[in-house]
């Protein structure tokens, strides 16, 4: 952890599997409750949630399930804002932005694919993305608190 | 955080699978064991009975879509029943309510799929 005047941040790293997901949330859920963030169990669970469909899309798209492979986890506590970005070294991804109508009618045909980003960008407060293949390719996800 | 777990019974012809804790892309492999498992014994009539879930992935949604089409070729169907509103929440913001029936309680659920 390291700290700058009125913002708080903390550092992570796991491999990148899917092993480590439980441990992914309960470090996420520890810096929520130890620092008193002010979300209700809904906004917690979204929260977990947005962070958990990032890293699950590292492992399986960007590193295509090589659990030799690292991912970064940042997360900065500003004065308004809980900011979490999830960071790989993949082959990343082209960011897209659906529609709910999008959503249903690929949810309606049966096609899993990108429900998880989807989700994230309806969960969060704001999204952003800074793609580098084979470099560094971060998702950055804000939720502003309460 | 618990981790997740199915407890698993059967009415007649009727499957209902009861989930417990975490489904997200790790765990939903005993998910997918349990269709494939009921489904292989003949049970296509199954009830999602969501009371003890505590967490949703998209990947935890993306079995029930695995197995929907098979399961409605063969007349049958899957139903969610005994929702709490945050799990709820993250069915609707996915369309899922459009193709999928939800119920207050199991017994609505199993009378719907006797009727």
């Amino acid at each position: 952890m390291t700290n700058k005047p009125n913002q708080k941040l903390f550092k992570a790293s796991f491999p990148a599997s899917l092993d480590h997901l439980s441990q992914l949330r309960e470090f996420l859920y520890a810096i929520i409750k130890g620092e008193g963030l002010n979300f209700n169990e809904e906004e917690t669970l979204q929260i977990l949630l947005a962070v958990d469909e990032a890293f699950t899309n590292s492992v399986k798209h960007g590193y295509s399930g090589d659990q030799t492979q690292r991912i970064d986890i940042q997360i900065k506590i500003t004065k308004h804002n809980l900011i979490i970005t999830v960071i790989d070294k993949g082959k990343g991804f082209t960011p897209k932005k659906l529609q709910k109508a999008d959503i249903v009618k690929h949810v309606k045909k049966l096609k899993p694919g990108g429900l998880g980003l989807y989700l994230i960008q309806n969960v969060m407060d704001k999204v952003e993305f800074s793609i580098n293949p084979g470099k560094k390719n971060a998702i950055k996800m804000i939720k502003k608190l309460g | 955080m618990s981790e997740f777990t199915i407890s698993e019974r059967h009415e007649n012809d009727i499957c209902i699978l009861e989930l417990h804790g975490m489904l997200d892309a790790h765990t939903t492999n005993s998910l997918e064991d349990a269709f494939k498992r009921n489904i292989s014994k003949g049970y296509i009539k199954i009830i999602v009975n969501l009371k003890y879930l505590e967490y949703i992935t998209s990947a935890g949604l993306g079995v029930f879509m695995e197995f929907i089409e098979e399961i409605r070729e063969n007349k049958g169907d899957i139903l969610f029943c005994c929702y709490s509103q945050k799990i709820y929440k993250i069915f609707d913001l996915l369309g899922f309510p459009v193709i999928f029936q939800f119920f207050d309680e199991e017994n609505d659920a199993i009378k719907f799929f006797q009727e």
